[in-house]
């Protein structure tokens, strides 16, 4: 029997699930130590505090959603997580966007960095991959119901 | 519909590396620019005085620098603009540096003719802002204010009572005495100071002229001494001091006696 089917029927068994936990587990390491890369090159901007939760939020969201599409990979909701993630990204752009004008003042100084158009750029990209995800469920969904229909109509 | 989806991933993949990448090079890049502050040049005329600060901005980053604006602005302590300048630069490639000369100009005569200035201590506020735009995509200002002392060049400036000395049977001696303190930090009080003594009738009865050299923080407390003729002398009269130097003319400063 096909392992779409399988998941249909909700037969998750702890063959299955442990090593997809463990793999899940490793992909979300994998993005957190990319997080400490990356965020190394920030430090020299320790000065802008007050964007440290936002950011700090989106890394939290953005791992949480790394583990759990992993966890539910080859499920519907491998797809309704990935649509989320997307929608996710687009709303947090789309709300950082708004505060786009970053202003820092430190005692006698302000320090303005406008990311308004780069903030843009990341909403057309969150966007692209929404429509992608919204394609891949739809395809998954059709090739379900194909393969199900293939099952059912074989002993015929 | 596998295909799609495919060149979509494909496409969505690449967007995200090439923006991550942008992210990553551009906040690496901003720590690799360098300004640096040369020796402030002074250069002055009868009518202007202008310190020309060279900035060398080092971009040893990877993107370019577009729209560079340095504006400083001066105001006094009401918020009058004593000097307003701005430099700009369309383009700084990368790995390519650039001087500014940044040109502060201050217009000695429009200063001087402030009274207050010339008597009293005070704080000027120096406005600094610098704009530019990063990678041609982010647009970045850096803005800071500073105090600036102004001291006064004829602080605390007192006439005090004309002493009078028999000098023969037609003349006396008059002697006034002048003291002041040059407060500012960034000029010598070079010159002359000239005092006229009138009588009640407005009659010139004596002048004379003594010329003053007052180093910055230093005092200056002395008396100029002039022969009147006793005849014209009377109770009541007025003062009139002038002060001539290198920068600034002040004068009639009129002080009754008697």
């Amino acid at each position: 029997m096909d392992k779409v089917v399988k998941e249909k029927d909700g037969r998750f068994t702890m063959r299955i699930m442990i090593p997809r936990f463990f793999k899940a587990l490793f992909k979300t390491a994998i993005t957190y130590l990319l997080y400490v890369v990356f965020s190394s090159f920030l430090i020299p901007f320790e000065g802008f505090y007050d964007y440290q939760a936002l950011f700090t939020a989106l890394i939290v969201l953005f791992l949480f959603f790394v583990f759990v599409i992993e966890l539910a990979h080859g499920t519907v909701f491998q797809h309704i997580f990935s649509i989320a993630n997307s929608l996710m990204m687009v709303l947090y752009f789309s709300y950082v966007l708004n505060t786009g004008i970053i202003n820092v003042n430190i005692e006698q100084t302000n320090l303005m960095v406008d990311l308004r158009f780069f903030l843009a750029i990341l909403v057309l990209g969150s966007m692209l991959g929404f429509a992608k995800n919204m394609l891949k469920l739809l395809n998954w969904m059709n090739e379900r119901e194909e393969q199900w229909l293939r099952y059912q109509i074989k002993p015929l | 519909m596998n295909v799609p989806i495919r060149a979509l991933s494909w496409a969505t993949r690449f967007f995200w590396i090439m923006v991550l990448a942008f992210a990553v090079t551009c906040a690496y890049s901003v720590t690799l620019v360098r300004v640096n502050f040369g020796e402030p040049i002074l250069t002055s005329t009868e009518e202007d005085f202008t310190v020309t600060l060279p900035i060398i901005f080092d971009n040893k980053g990877y993107y370019n620098i577009a729209d560079f604006n340095v504006t400083t602005l001066i105001v006094d302590y009401e918020n009058r603009q004593i000097s307003k300048a701005a430099a700009y630069i369309a383009q700084i490639p990368p790995q390519n540096n650039a001087i500014i000369f940044h040109n502060v100009s201050f217009n000695v005569n429009e200063i001087m003719t402030r009274v207050d200035y010339l008597f009293d201590d005070s704080n000027f506020t120096l406005y600094g802002s610098i704009y530019l735009n990063y990678a041609n995509l982010i647009p970045f200002g850096f803005e800071a204010n500073a105090t600036i002392p102004w001291g006064a060049p004829l602080f605390n400036f007192t006439t005090d009572m004309p002493e009078y000395s028999a000098y023969n049977t037609t003349h006396l001696g008059v002697n006034v005495p002048i003291s002041f303190q040059n407060h500012s930090p960034y000029f010598t009080v070079t010159g002359t100071i000239r005092i006229e003594i009138f009588n009640d009738r407005n009659q010139l009865m004596g002048e004379d002229t003594a010329s003053i050299d007052v180093p910055s923080n230093a005092d200056y407390d002395n008396e100029i001494g002039m022969l009147v003729n006793a005849g014209m002398l009377t109770e009541r009269g007025q003062i009139r001091v002038y002060v001539e130097t290198e920068m600034f003319d002040y004068g009639p400063m009129v002080i009754n006696y008697g």
